[in-house]
């Protein structure tokens, strides 16, 4: 469980202040996506998260434990540079998992081996990253987080800089290995058909809080499990649309 | 199929064979200074040849650039046969005939030799110490903040004075001039190196840090295993500048004291105002570092495969 009290936090070269008296809870096996126009914090909020920055003000606890720092518990994919460019495939995931503490070098390696099947790079687990598309570099980060083990996945940006198409692909393959895994999943997007695709909350943040905390799955199902009710669902959308601008 | 290769031969291919043609009657000719012998020159010139036609035969795409380079060598020699040996237009001591300088290889093989073997010795320990200091010591400083904030100027005033200006203090300090020699080189290259690596790690793309961060490593396995290699491409690429600083400061400091080298080779036939024997040193030099720069065009290709992200 993570839990966020009256965090604050404010760049020390600008003086701005990101993120004010948010306050949020996550329960355990959640998928929450979080949405807002640029500059509103979210990727801020993920490096809270991950212990790349230190709140101004206020705490996160996750299972009761005040976090002070990075940690092998939080898996992190960015937008960019997951994987170390002088690594291949295999060796980045097997890296991440050894420092992780929880696996041997044998166990590492079986585990990279497992997680480049599921996510369809077995053949390509001796190239570098740069022999990689982007959808495949992405592909190959996300194996890195599973294999890790984590707890917590946290996700910023992941398929902002990927076509449509691979964008499809990527979110498919994240739904059915969070589903497999029940990892409890912070997914920050600006996008928000993504959004709506993979989350069961959505967390919309306008000036540095939470303007708007949406449990979806119940509403969408109920939508989507009925054909005839597929104008529903478009309505849904459309008005969470017309909100978010 | 032979009409296209005969077209895709550059016109300097053709320029070359008649200047290296020209190049070989004139050194069979007869001329004003007296030379020991024609021979040496001739078997330089013919192994030249021999050297440029397995080059244009092996690699299609560097015909143009290795011809370009043949006219500029032969037009050298025949300039330097006509002005000194043929028409002994030249000062008869500063500019040895080139015959003579040739015939030094054919004298002295085993002493050039050995001052290479010997200049090379000298060379390794300089550069192996030099670069390793730099780059464990650069990576250490530039990560951390403090360290950082200290040495970064003082390398910035150090690192572009050359290491020689400090040879008295080091002959002073240190117990044989060939150790002083070897702690010139190693000057020499420390404090570029150790610059350059400061800065290497200050430019780091803050993404691949943060990747590395979330994974919680200890400060020695961030150095180690993450800027040093983030580092290494910069090293490896740096290497041919680094070689020849490091060439250049071992010649000045084989001339601090040195018993054997090809820098003691060249100051000592100096002394005696053996011009001949001091050009031969010069293109042995030469040699070597055109060698040195062809192991380290290699080790650049084999070593980073994956720079090209």
């Amino acid at each position: 469980m993570i839990e966020i009290r009256d965090l604050s936090f404010t760049y020390e070269n600008s003086g701005e202040n990101v993120l004010k008296d948010f306050n949020l809870t996550i329960s355990e096996g959640e998928f929450v996506c979080i949405i807002g126009h640029s500059g509103c914090g979210k990727s801020t909020l993920i490096h809270l998260l991950a212990g790349l920055e230190k709140p101004t003000r206020g705490s996160i606890r996750i299972d009761g434990q005040r976090m002070e720092g990075p940690g092998t518990d939080r898996a992190v994919v960015f937008q960019n540079y997951t994987l170390f460019p002088w690594m291949t495939v295999r060796k980045n995931i097997i890296f991440a998992a050894m420092k992780t503490g929880r696996f041997s070098k044998e166990e590492a390696g079986r585990r990279a081996d497992m997680f480049l099947h599921k996510t369809g790079l077995s053949a390509h687990e001796k190239k570098y990253p740069f022999q990689l598309s982007g959808g495949m570099r992405q592909r190959a980060a996300i194996a890195k987080a599973l294999a890790m083990d984590s707890e917590i996945f946290l996700f910023d940006e992941p398929f902002g800089a990927l076509d449509l198409q691979n964008r499809k692909e990527l979110q498919q393959l994240l739904q059915k290995l969070c589903r497999e895994q029940t990892k409890t999943v912070v997914f920050v997007t600006h996008d928000l058909d993504e959004a709506l695709t993979l989350g069961q909350r959505i967390l919309f943040i306008k000036d540095g809080t939470i303007a708007k905390d949406l449990d979806i799955t119940e509403r969408i199902n109920d939508c989507c499990a009925h054909a005839l009710k597929y104008e529903d669902c478009q309505t849904l959308k459309k008005s969470l649309e017309a909100w978010f601008q | 199929m032979k009409k296209k290769k005969l077209k895709k031969m550059p016109v300097t291919a053709f320029t070359a064979q008649i200047l290296w043609v020209s190049l070989v009657a004139l050194i069979l000719l007869p001329g004003l200074k007296p030379v020991k012998s024609p021979y040496p020159m001739l078997c330089a010139v013919v192994l030249m040849e021999a050297a440029y036609i397995l080059k244009c035969v092996s690699k299609p795409e560097k015909r143009t650039a290795a011809s370009d380079l043949m006219n500029i060598i032969w037009i050298f020699l025949i300039a330097w046969e006509i002005a000194v040996t043929k028409k002994n237009l030249m000062h008869p001591v500063l500019v040895p005939a080139p015959e003579n300088v040739f015939y030094v290889f054919y004298e002295q093989p085993l002493i050039l030799i050995k001052g290479v073997y010997d200049s090379m010795k000298l060379l390794l320990v300089g550069v192996i110490v030099g670069l390793a200091a730099g780059v464990v010591t650069g990576l250490i400083c530039g990560w951390v903040k403090r360290l950082r904030s200290l040495f970064y100027p003082v390398a910035n005033v150090l690192a572009p004075i050359p290491s020689i200006v400090f040879a008295p203090y080091i002959v002073a300090l240190m117990p044989t001039f060939r150790s002083a020699s070897a702690v010139v080189i190693i000057l020499g290259i420390f404090w570029p190196t150790f610059l350059n690596m400061m800065i290497r790690v200050d430019s780091i793309d803050r993404q691949i840090l943060d990747s590395a961060r979330v994974l919680n490593l200890s400060q020695m396995a961030m150095v180690f295993q993450v800027l040093l290699p983030y580092a290494f491409p910069g090293i490896i690429n740096s290497l041919k500048v680094t070689v020849t600083t490091a060439v250049m400061m071992l010649t000045f400091a084989e001339m601090m004291g040195a018993t054997s080298g090809m820098g003691y080779y060249i100051v000592n036939y100096n002394t005696y105002a053996n011009y001949t024997n001091v050009v031969a040193g010069i293109i042995v030099v030469g040699i070597v570092v055109t060698i040195l720069n062809k192991i380290v065009g290699m080790i650049q290709k084999k070593v980073i495969q994956w720079q090209m992200f």
